[in-house]
């Protein structure tokens, strides 16, 4: 804390009384590891009665690598109305000559790191608290931006931040790469964020990755950054990460190479610049809070801290666009692609998608969304599937449920929550126009939106699927009429309706 | 028979084959498949007809029907070209329903399409054997290559490279079907008959899902051991394919052996493409 404010009135002969406040200072650089503290013990040690010159001395602020003085009159006090400055009075503590010049003037020192950041002018007692004096905003003579976030003497109250990203897709079998998306500040903790349960075998080695060091195509970590300022704790505190239990281990490289974690729950972190980056592992399953934290060495206590929260996903949500409608984030086409704007936004809300050409599922239903799929349930510990598509999408969004309901014996226990066509045709081939009629087996719950303006010999028409908890006919809507199957893709009603329903199927 | 001279016979059989068999020998390049402008531009007009679904689509692709004067393999061709390089579904999807319109015949895609897979380039080839694959599905996807057989019959030179990789890598079963039934002649020798018995059941339940069993592994690596060491070239091709598709059905030595077969047909893999 800074120290109490120290008034000296002095009486200069013809000039009245003239008050000096004594100061100090905790400023910020943005190069510092801290900035600086108060300058203390402030001290008229001499005065000349002929000249009114003053010697002063003090205590360095600690950090500082200047001090300036800061005077006004001393009637201006009440308001702090500062008329002048002394610069570049250096780390000594004390200044030989000081005088205002007649009348009666108060008096601080400020401590200012050299540069361009100048910390306290100490603390004014106002009905019995402490109070912060305003700082010097004109600033004339020697310019500084007051910043008293990382005083050196005072409470220790770094500025850190943990953000987790969106689980990483993109190498093989997993679908289309999404952009890195962080998860929002007000997610980290409700409802947490997702992650993969690290049993599958991204390298194709035989060991599973969570048994694996260095899995150069591992995408089942999560990604952690944490940012700190200053990057270098003060003596007597310390970073650290702890974790809430052993259901989460933590890396330092993206390839599951150096564990931080170890037998305890609390890693002592330190960092070469403001950020760091680590990849959260859930081996086994189980969630757990990752806390990034300052804390106090001798009592234990926490200083500042952030903290968020990894759950494993419990599903997958597989996307299927229309023929040569290639997936990507962002959409190679912003205003088309409606599957895939779809499957980027239920990413960035926090589910495991994966978002795939069509043709990469064959009419038989093999291929790498099946092994994605099977991966999940086997290897991820996932029990809950949602798949859709578009045109062909739609065709191949049946064709892959049918080979995953086909083989529930040797894949294991999972649901379908939520199949849905989006004008669904037939994917035996490139060429296939044949409406696709027929519902996913052993979906729980399967939408389906369609046009069918009349469809002639020239025109392509989803139709309505027997059995399905929802049809809509969008050409019998006021705001549908006019869909084509090239736009019913992209109309708002279908998009929303199809990710209320996903919302409300399909958990995290 | 000894296995010396088992061994003897059977390369013996490989050298003929790959010396004077019409299976094994290269077919001689057609006309080079080449964009026709004025062609184009008015399959460019019919297909964003379509897309439009433009009441005027019917008349677009009557009037393109005229302008080919008959030549309905061109009008295929020019088609695949037109599809090559679709920028999205529209595109891609009116070509689908100006194919279905204009009714082209299993004769008329096999034998426009099939001769001329080698001689085009890969994403043109891809646009081509899907073209094919609306003549060689059943509904639901099982393949069927039976409409190959009268026309590869009908052939006197070796079937075409790409046409052999494109139905080995669709249905590496029914491709064997297909060309034992053309080239091998009424009776199939009985052990690789067997052979293809005993592994077909096996591929039929492998999945991702599961694991093949030892005893599964050991069983088709004794299948396609015999199938690797036929005669026949289309054997062999299968023996590839599964190299390809499940390389644990395969042992080391019948892939080594596979690696340098002297049949180009046997030899023209995925990654030589």
């Amino acid at each position: 804390m800074p120290s109490d404010p120290v008034v000296t009135p002095i009486a200069r002969p013809g000039r009245g009384v003239a008050g000096a406040l004594l100061a100090a200072i905790l400023a910020t650089g943005a190069a510092r590891a801290a900035t600086p503290g108060e300058a203390t013990d402030l001290q008229v040690t001499a005065y000349d009665p002929v000249t009114g010159a003053m010697s002063l001395s003090w205590t360095p602020g600690c950090a500082a690598a200047d001090h300036h003085l800061e005077y006004g009159p001393l009637d201006a006090m009440a308001t702090f109305g500062y008329s002048g400055q002394v610069c570049g009075l250096g780390t000594a503590g004390s200044l030989a000559s000081f005088d205002p010049g007649p009348g009666s003037w108060f008096f601080l020192i400020v401590a200012d790191d050299g540069v361009g950041v100048e910390g306290s002018y100490g603390t004014s007692r106002i009905d019995g608290a402490l109070v912060e004096r305003p700082d010097d905003e004109a600033d004339p003579v020697c310019v500084r931006i007051q910043d008293l976030s990382q005083r050196c003497d005072g409470p220790f109250a770094p500025v850190l931040d943990l953000t987790a990203w969106r689980p990483k897709t993109g190498s093989a079998p997993s679908g289309a790469p999404f952009q890195r998306w962080p998860v929002g500040e007000s997610e980290e903790v409700v409802p947490g964020a997702g992650i993969r349960i690290n049993g599958d075998d991204d390298d194709a080695d035989g060991v599973a990755d969570r048994d694996d060091l260095g899995v150069a195509t591992e995408n089942d970590l999560v990604e952690l950054t944490l940012t700190v300022n200053p990057p270098d704790p003060p003596p007597g505190y310390e970073y650290l990460l702890i974790r809430s239990n052993p259901n989460l281990r933590v890396w330092d490289e993206a390839t599951h190479l150096t564990q931080l974690t170890g037998a305890g729950d609390f890693v002592p972190l330190s960092f070469a610049g403001p950020t760091r980056t680590l990849w959260a592992e859930c081996p086994f399953g189980g969630a757990a809070d990752l806390t990034f934290a300052a804390r106090r060495i001798a009592t234990g206590e926490l200083v500042a801290s952030d903290a968020i929260r990894l759950a494993p996903f419990t599903s997958v949500v597989i996307a299927l666009g229309g023929e040569s409608q290639v997936p990507a984030d962002p959409p190679l086409e912003p205003t088309n692609h409606g599957m895939f704007q779809l499957a980027i936004t239920l990413y960035r809300l926090g589910y495991d998608v994966h978002m795939y050409d069509e043709d990469v599922v064959p009419a038989s239903g093999a291929g790498a969304a099946y092994d994605e799929v099977v991966g999940a349930i086997q290897k991820r510990g996932v029990s809950r599937l949602s798949i859709f598509g578009y045109s062909h999408g739609g065709g191949s969004t049946n064709d892959l449920a049918r080979r995953l309901d086909a083989n529930r014996a040797t894949i294991g226990v999972f649901w379908i929550d939520l199949t849905a066509y989006v004008d669904g045709i037939d994917n035996d081939s490139d060429f296939d126009i044949d409406t696709e009629t027929a519902l996913p087996p052993s979906t729980l719950y399967h939408a389906n939106w369609y046009q069918h303006p009349g469809c002639g010999f020239l025109q392509l028409c989803g139709g309505p699927i027997a059995g399905a908890n929802l049809n809509v006919n969008v050409t019998a809507t006021p705001w549908g009429s006019s869909l084509t199957h090239f736009t019913v893709d992209d109309a708002p009603n279908v998009l929303q309706g199809l990710f209320d329903l996903l919302v409300m199927h399909v958990p995290f | 028979m000894s296995p010396s001279r088992f061994r003897r016979t059977f390369f013996a059989l490989l050298l003929a084959g790959a010396a004077i068999g019409p299976v094994c020998a290269a077919a001689p390049p057609s006309t080079p498949v080449e964009a026709d402008a004025t062609m184009q531009a008015a399959i460019d007009t019919a297909l964003g007809a379509i897309a439009r679904q433009d009441a005027a689509a019917g008349t677009r692709i009557e009037s393109l029907e005229a302008l080919a004067a008959g030549r309905r393999g061109d009008l295929l061709l020019q088609l695949a070209i037109a599809l090559e390089s679709s920028p999205g579904t529209e595109r891609s999807m009116a070509g689908a329903l100006m194919v279905r319109r204009l009714e082209f015949t299993q004769n008329e895609m096999i034998g426009t399409l099939a001769p001329r897979l080698d001689e085009v380039r890969p994403t043109l080839r891809r646009v081509m054997t899907e073209l094919l694959g609306t003549i060689d599905r059943h509904e639901g996807g099982a393949a069927d290559f039976a409409p190959y057989a009268a026309w590869l019959r009908a052939r006197s030179s070796a079937p075409p490279p790409a046409l052999v990789r494109y139905l080995y890598e669709t249905a590496p079963g029914e491709a064997l079907r297909c060309f034992r039934g053309v080239y091998g002649g009424a009776a199939a020798a009985s052990s690789e008959a067997d052979a293809f018995n005993r592994i077909d059941p096996i591929l039929a339940r492998r999945d991702a899902s599961r694991a093949l069993g030892a005893a599964e592994v050991d069983a088709g690596r004794a299948a396609l051991d015999v199938l690797g060491r036929s005669p026949s070239w289309w054997d062999r091709r299968f023996a590839v394919a599964i190299v390809e598709s499940d390389p644990a059905l395969v042992s080391p030595a019948v892939a080594r052996r596979l690696e340098i077969d002297p049949d180009p047909l046997v030899r023209d893999t995925r990654a030589r493409r």
